[in-house]
């Protein structure tokens, strides 16, 4: 008796669990499982809503991750807008004029654009996102490049007149996210919008002047846009509403994405990928992006001495493989990615030349070149040249498979030439928040993710700049790329880049290895989703997105 | 009965102040939060400085500890070091959803341990035993991650093969935020399933061989000998006398493995991807931030304290011998 | 943990004649000398020693455990000769190949072999858990006997402080610490480990003292004269050899878990140096569907702790000559 009882108990059990799987198996087949609405569309983000995500993207130093941008793109409008032909595209005004001797730049705002609370977008709100980039209090949150080089704001309604003091050639950066002044005035940026894209002064309530409003954070979980019901300057948004799940291990969202848990992914590269392409019902879109991985070689005081010299940079360049390494790497995620032949110019852009395709691999000749220069080999194959040894320490970010892989190849590949990498590898936080900065690695391999304009090679390049982590000075460069600052001539700009970069390629400052690929993973049922390989994000046309 | 409860709970309250020091003391110990900085050129040694001087950092640990401490009862723990949050808000969401998966965890652990425990324990030496035995030791041995990966590719290999989708592998919910009703539960146990089949395993197999073990012990006792002797059925035997008190040391063993369930806890939500405690206490880490980790510590260490409180009570009430200790 | 102590008790797989143990002190042991010596057959008498590795013997399972512990820590040091490549082999041209025969175990995304890297991942592993075992079973019982034997407030402040450390998952306390160390070897992360799990040998230790203490050839020795380090070594630790090995084989079981979680956490063991859990990260980040990079490393540390459980039970049984396990 006591044994049927148990087993009674055992089969109430089970039968619940069984009730529970079998009656949501059936109400839930392959697609009606995520939402209640068909127009929700779900999409895995890799990153948010951990302990310190902020919301507010005006405070760039704190919170300008590339996420952040993905999920306000639909909500925030700005002046202008990446395309996924590099090129900026005018968003929240239909044209901007640049005029010359003193640098003025004057924006016609669209004349329906207007907030979610049907007041209007004007030059008001021009003149307070300007002034809240340059207030001191916000100084250490908010990178002052280019605000400060603006005098003025003026215009009260459609038309703003933005004066500058001195020429900033990156000015369509600038007004990339424009603040609701009515909203906003008299708060305080580092607190008002920590959870929600809201006006405080009408009882939080979500505010926006795009297809879509920020209704619910839910710090862990995820991100709700729901369809902005009053009319934006642009197409009424198809979805309903769009929800970001936040799923922040690689393996998950693939995993979700593959039982249909979710409708999207825009993932980071990873081996993990590759499969996803095989699988029906899925389409996969990859294009070459605006990131790109390369090793910077320490030529100062901290690094290895022998890096100082010329011929032993160029070796280095020369002891790895890099097509067979992109081969290894991205071959099955993406076979168009081939070595970076440039370091100031990408691939898609203006002005790419092949700068270092000069640099061949080739052990043999480095071998030559080292006994040339009298250096001698040791047991374990490695040259030591007049006392140091040819050893370079390799720094790069841990947990990330691909770079491991990288490394891994490398190491092989310049044993081969006699020279040694050692692994030197550390969390992301210690690469870029101290061992960069100090200057203190022999070679560090990371990734720039940078905009369509080429000021980033300015910090990079230029001889003493904060950016500048290797050390590099050539006073010509700095010169040229000091004019490209301020050249407001597009053409002549790129050209002024484009010479500063074959300098910086014969004096083989830094070694470009490859664009980074996107990886756009989303159903077939979804439509008018498009990938955008700048740092804009494949929701920047969130109002053509379909599902069905 | 009332002095043992009262003993019982005045015993646990320095047991907590030592605890508050100890997790504070190492967790200052075992990190410099301001290493990250002090390492970037950047930032000056008085911008340093006079952000030490802002947080406290530049006193004693005994004066720390007393500010982690005001701050931890009046403010509810204060604000993360960097980006100045509130640590509760966070903290209290991701307990209700580890608390849920936990507690399903034990509540299911403990029926099926005790019965397969029970079972063996009465067909010893039966096929039944040494398949359950065999099964236990071999959930041991099996690391609860390496469960949760398997798990997570069995589902959707099954959703590729045969287009019904079992249990979800990642998230709380399908949709964000709170809902309510039956369909919301539904959607609750789907995504928490696979986490507690994980988390279950190991607990199973060590509730199962403690009851097995504890029923042998009881089955050979001089009291249910003579109850034999007296000539009672044997159902009786077993239900009214051998199992109730097999059962009692079981909850000395429950309140044990609870911390463990934490542990358990870390690692499944994080491969799950659940917004839960452990999820939190691993981006804490990662982002060197020492207060959401000090709270972590104290809010667990004090459930720890809490459900070993109630334990303890619960085996006073059903063995008086204990009482009078 | 301190629970599974209690659950091993009973485990006896084998024919029914196998229960029955009996001591020394007693059964036909005794009574076949006495035979033997009526009949002028002289039997050379026994040691303790004999007569547990006799037990342990008995114990099938464990001495099958004992057998497959041996091959795999052996193929583990003798991985230099047995891997067909060395684990860090880079082949662009046999990138993430399942199983076959050229790679038994697959390949992984630089073209390593699997095998080759399992079996390296035992060496370290393997290296992992014995240092822990040692170094801990060491702290243990100098920090229990001590606590045990001279009881009073050094015990309490014993009891005190393994009660903390039970209040505090040990997942979480070792994340904490293992993150200040940083880039960890397999030697540093084993002595970390060791200094944070030693309170479960120190609790049996102290406890077997603590009721030995009593004892009268104690006292004997007291009166006699001997100090309290002779006692300690020469009568009580002894006494409490069983309990001791026992708990140290399975720690070496709780070890390896534990590096593999921590090294799959990020924490651990970094890559590329193999090691079990550090294998299963790697494997994790390639995508599941190479399931051969997942499944063969945690087979084999469900393998390997397996059979230490097994073989810890076969110890105990071998170790108690108390235990009696007689059919009711």
């Amino acid at each position: 008796m006591h044994r049927r009882k148990l087993w009674l108990f055992a089969g109430v059990v089970l039968a619940a669990l069984a009730l529970a799987a079998t009656g949501s198996a059936r109400v839930s087949g392959p697609d009606s499982a995520k939402s209640k609405s068909a127009g929700t569309l779900v999409f895995g983000a890799e990153q948010g809503g951990g302990p310190d995500w902020c919301l507010n993207l005006i405070l760039d130093v704190d919170c300008n991750a590339f996420w952040n941008v993905v999920f306000q793109t639909p909500v925030i409008r700005g002046a202008f807008l990446f395309t996924p032909n590099f090129k900026y595209k005018p968003d929240l005004v239909s044209s901007a004029q640049l005029q010359t001797n003193p640098m003025r730049v004057t924006y016609h705002i669209r004349s329906n654009a207007k907030w979610s609370d049907g007041v209007a977008v004007t030059g008001k709100d021009f003149k307070f996102t300007w002034q809240t980039a340059i207030n001191p209090k916000y100084k250490d949150h908010i990178d002052p490049l280019g605000w400060e080089d603006i005098r003025s704001v003026t215009g009260n309604g459609k038309t703003v007149k933005v004066v500058y003091k001195r020429n900033f050639a990156a000015w369509k950066g600038l007004f990339s996210y424009v603040l609701p002044q009515h909203a906003l005035s008299g708060t305080d940026m580092l607190s008002v919008w920590n959870t929600c894209i809201c006006n405080p002064k009408k009882g939080n309530a979500p505010i926006g002047d795009g297809p879509f409003l920020l209704t619910r954070y839910d710090a862990g979980s995820g991100i709700t846009l729901t369809r902005n019901p009053h009319a934006w300057f642009g197409k009424r948004a198809k979805l309903d509403s769009i929800v970001f799940r936040f799923i922040t291990n690689t393996n998950s969202e693939i995993q979700a994405i593959r039982s249909g848990e979710v409708d999207a992914i825009y993932p980071q590269p990873q081996l993990a990928l590759a499969d996803l392409r095989s699988q029906a019902g899925l389409k996969v879109v990859s294009h070459v992006g605006l990131q790109f991985e390369h090793i910077e070689i320490q030529q100062g005081a901290k690094g290895n001495p022998l890096a100082k010299q010329l011929w032993v940079r160029k070796a280095l360049t020369e002891s790895i493989n890099r097509a067979s390494a992109a081969k290894a790497l991205y071959g099955t995620l993406n076979p168009s990615v081939t070595p970076l032949q440039s370091i100031v110019r990408l691939k898609g852009e203006a002005g790419y030349t092949n700068q270092f395709g000069q640099y061949d691999y080739s052990p043999a000749k480095i071998q030559t070149a080292m006994k040339a220069h009298n250096c001698t080999k040791g047991g374990d194959g490695i040259y030591t040249c007049n006392g140091t040894k040819m050893a370079f320490d390799f720094a790069s970010t841990t947990g990330n498979a691909l770079r491991t892989l990288a490394f891994t190849i490398f190491q092989d590949q310049a044993s081969k030439a006699g020279i040694q990498l050692r692994n030197a590898f550390v969390p992301a936080g210690t690469l870029f928040g101290s061992k960069l900065p100090a200057h203190d690695f022999d070679l560090a391999m990371f990734t720039y993710l940078v905009t369509v304009d080429p000021h980033y090679n300015v910090s990079s390049f230029s001889c003493g700049n904060a950016s500048n982590y290797t050390e590099y000075c050539n006073r010509n460069v700095t010169k040229w790329l000091g004019q490209s600052d301020r050249e407001l001539n597009p053409k002549l700009r790129t050209a002024l880049v484009v010479k500063a970069g074959k300098q910086i390629a014969a004096d083989a400052a830094v070694i470009p290895l490859y664009q980074r690929p996107t990886y756009l993973v989303y159903k077939t049922s979804v439509h008018g989703m498009v990938d955008n390989a700048t740092s804009q994000g494949p929701s920047f046309n969130a109002e053509n997105w379909s599902k069905g | 009965m009332l002095t043992y409860i009262i003993r019982r709970f005045l015993y646990s309250i320095p047991v907590l102040i030592a605890t508050s020091f100890l997790i504070f003391t190492f967790v200052s110990i075992t990190g410099d939060p301001l290493g990250r900085l002090r390492a970037n050129p950047n930032i000056t040694a008085e911008q340093i400085h006079s952000i030490e001087h802002a947080k406290n950092l530049d006193k004693p640990v005994i004066i720390r500890y007393g500010y982690w401490v005001r701050d931890a009862v009046t403010k509810q723990f204060g604000t993360t070091l960097f980006g100045n949050r509130p640590i509760w808000p966070d903290l209290k969401r991701v307990i209700g959803h580890t608390l849920q998966f936990i507690l399903s965890a034990i509540i299911i652990s403990l029926i099926l341990g005790v019965a397969i425990g029970v079972y063996s324990a009465l067909r010893q030496y039966s096929l039944f035993d040494y398949t359950a035995t065999t099964l236990s030791f071999i959930g041991f041995a099996t690391p609860v991650f390496w469960l949760a990966l398997m798990l997570q590719v069995l589902m959707v290999q099954i959703y590729l093969k045969w287009n019904i989708r079992i249990f979800y592998t990642s998230g709380l919910s399908s949709s964000v935020g709170a809902g309510h009703g039956f369909h919301f539960l539904i959607d609750r146990i789907q995504h928490l399933a696979l986490p507690v089949i994980a988390l279950c395993a190991l607990s199973t197999a060590t509730y199962s061989r403690f009851m097995r073990a504890s029923m042998l012990e009881v089955l050979n006792s001089d009291y249910v000998r003579t109850a034999r002797a007296k000539g009672l059925i044997e159902r009786r035997v077993i239900m009214r006398h051998a199992f109730r008190n097999a059962l009692i040391p079981l909850i000395t063993v429950v309140a044990l493995d609870f911390g463990g369930l934490f542990a358990g806890a870390i690692v499944t939500e994080t491969i799950f991807t659940l917004d839960g405690m452990g999820f939190y206490f691993v981006n804490s880490l990662f982002a060197s931030d020492p207060y959401p980790v000090m709270a972590w510590l104290m809010v667990v260490a004090t459930m720890v304290i809490i459900f070993n409180l109630i334990a303890d009570i619960l085996y006073g009430v059903f063995d008086p011998r204990i009482r009078y200790e | 943990m301190s629970s599974e102590q209690g659950l091993r008790d009973e485990l006896t797989i084998g024919p029914p004649g196998s229960q029955y143990t009996m001591s020394p002190a007693e059964g036909p042991a005794d009574s076949s000398e006495e035979l033997t010596y009526q009949y002028g057959l002289e039997v050379e008498a026994r040691s303790q020693w004999a007569y547990a590795r006799r037990r342990f013997f008995r114990h099938r399972l464990a001495l099958g455990s004992l057998i497959v512990i041996l091959l795999i820590f052996g193929a583990g040091v003798f991985a230099n000769f047995l891997a067909p490549y060395n684990y860090d082999q880079i082949n662009l041209n046999a990138l993430s190949v399942a199983p076959s025969w050229h790679h038994l175990f697959g390949t992984d995304s630089a073209g390593r072999d699997s095998l080759s890297r399992v079996l390296f991942g035992i060496r370290t592993s393997a290296r992992v858990g014995i240092l822990v075992g040692v170094l801990s079973t060491l702290i243990g019982t100098i920090i229990g006997g001590l606590a045990g034997y001279y009881g009073g407030w050094a015990d309490n402040l014993l009891m005190r402080v393994t009660d903390l450390f039970l209040t505090l998952p040990l997942l979480a306390v070792l994340l904490v610490a293992a993150k200040y160390l940083g880039h960890s070897t397999p030697t540093k992360l084993a002595l970390l480990l060791a200094f944070l799990i030693w309170t479960q040998i120190a609790r049996i230790v102290r406890g077997s003292f603590l009721s030995l203490r009593e004892k009268e050839y104690v006292e004997a020795a007291k009166a006699a004269g001997a100090g309290d380090l002779r006692i300690m070594l020469r009568h009580m630790l002894p006494n409490t050899i069983g309990p001791i090995v026992v708990s140290a084989t399975l720690t070496i079981g709780t070890a390896i878990l534990l590096e593999a979680v921590l090294s799959f956490l990020g924490f651990g063991i970094q890559p590329p140096t193999p090691a079990l859990g550090a294998l299963l990260n790697e494997g994790q980040d390639q995508g599941i569907d190479k399931w051969w990079l997942v499944t063969f490393p945690g087979i084999v540390i469900v393998i390997i702790v397996l059979c230490i459980n097994f073989i810890g039970d076969g110890l105990r049984d071998a170790l108690d000559p108390t235990q009696r396990r007689v059919r009711a």
